[in-house]
């Protein structure tokens, strides 16, 4: 998937000194992209969408940083949404509300923005649902209220952002870090193993025989992740990262 | 909803009127084959009030299910406390691996980006707002 990215970024860094120049034609962007290999057309649509937002945002320097961080501050979190989100003729080719809602979030955790975020609606922008989050929520007995029937998947992961935003604020937790932690739990059941066949059932970096207890111990004993990773080049920094929230999960009874 | 014989519903209908020891339950309709078929003419009542009785069902088995499957809060603010570390561990981080979202063009964790790159340069935002829908959100084809 990545690699989609790295080929589209390398055509937008050839061109960067002329993107933002309206003469500049984005049916030459597009097919240059479909040359460096970004065979996907609505890939290329979605990132010649996102330059367009960018083209338009003159007042914030044509930055969505910017932009994002302007609206935050002023209590306007969802209009970066709406403006992200592809619904009918608005929005970005191929940004769902689970795309919208992992840029809105990082960015709000990253400058500590929570403090704007006023409304449930304000946290229904920036809370995104993926498998990972869904299952943590069945194990933490976050549920929704299946009276109603969802329609469709949007619908159900507004009914599950809902249920998040309501049952962690009856305890005082934010629904931000809630989801965020479920993201970090996910990563790590995607790169943590237990297979009794497998260094005796003990839990082992995914496809590495490298058991999460001895990347722990190591840790402990001072020593770094880069040196960890020298010792075990097949080690990557993820997968270090995975063993720590492994171990948080486990302490936290989270079953990975 | 199959067609009932409508002496069934008048049987059924006195019921509801009569104390319960007049009722004579020797008038009561035998169940034939056709009943069993369509179990719904044991209990002669319409549409409308089969409805209203499954949502009645429903809504009772659903509260009944949400007073028995609470949120765990301690489960909950654990997990938020794990989720305090995700900034540093996902998104500040000196060094990143390949797979990092922040990290520039080329894999090369020494570019990865800062606050202070994302909002003094758009191209470094829109790289950012792009690697977040590509890498993280997934994009359209596989992940």
């Amino acid at each position: 998937m990545l690699e989609y990215f790295w080929h589209a970024y390398k055509v937008l860094d050839r061109n960067r000194l002329r993107l933002l120049n309206p003469n500049f034609s984005l049916d030459y962007l597009d097919l240059q992209m479909e040359r460096e290999g970004v065979k996907n057309r609505h890939d290329r649509r979605m990132v010649i969408d996102s330059l367009k937002m960018a083209r338009n945002l003159d007042i914030w320097d044509n930055n969505i940083t910017l932009y994002t961080l302007d609206r935050v501050r002023n209590g306007k979190i969802t209009e970066v949404y709406k403006a992200l989100v592809h619904k009918g003729d608005r929005g970005l080719h191929g940004i769902g509300p689970k795309r919208a809602s992992v840029f809105i979030r990082d960015i709000v955790m990253i400058w500590k923005l929570e403090k704007h975020l006023n409304t449930d609606e304000d946290f229904i922008t920036c809370v995104p649902i993926d498998t990972h989050v869904r299952r943590t929520c069945e194990r933490a007995g976050i549920r929704v209220d299946s009276v109603i029937t969802p329609s469709n998947d949007e619908e159900s992961d507004l009914l599950l952002k809902k249920a998040i935003i309501d049952a962690c604020k009856s305890l005082g937790v934010s629904p931000l870090l809630f989801d965020a932690g479920a993201w970090m739990l996910g990563m790590a059941r995607d790169r943590v193993k237990i297979n009794r066949e497998i260094m005796g059932g003990k839990p082992v970096i995914r496809g590495r025989r490298i058991p999460v207890e001895q990347i722990l111990r190591k840790l402990d004993a001072g020593i770094l992740p880069d040196d960890i990773i020298s010792d075990h080049p097949k080690l990557t920094l993820d997968d270090i990262r995975a063993a720590q929230v492994f171990a948080a999960g486990y302490l936290a009874n989270e079953e990975l | 909803m199959s067609e009932r014989p409508f002496k069934r519903k008048e049987y059924f209908e006195k019921l509801l009127t009569i104390p319960e020891q007049e009722i004579d339950y020797t008038e009561s309709p035998s169940t034939k084959t056709a009943d069993w078929e369509g179990a719904e003419v044991l209990f002669p009542i319409t549409p409308e009030e089969f409805r209203a009785f499954r949502e009645f069902i429903r809504d009772r088995r659903d509260k009944v299910e949400m007073l028995i499957a609470k949120p765990d809060g301690e489960k909950i603010k654990k997990i938020a406390i794990l989720g305090e570390q995700f900034p540093d561990i996902h998104l500040f981080e000196n060094s990143a691996s390949e797979e990092d979202p922040l990290v520039d063009i080329g894999h090369n964790s020494k570019y990865t980006k800062r606050r202070s790159e994302l909002q003094t340069d758009w191209h470094n935002a829109l790289q950012f707002f792009l690697s977040k829908v590509f890498y993280d959100g997934c994009a359209t084809t596989e992940c």
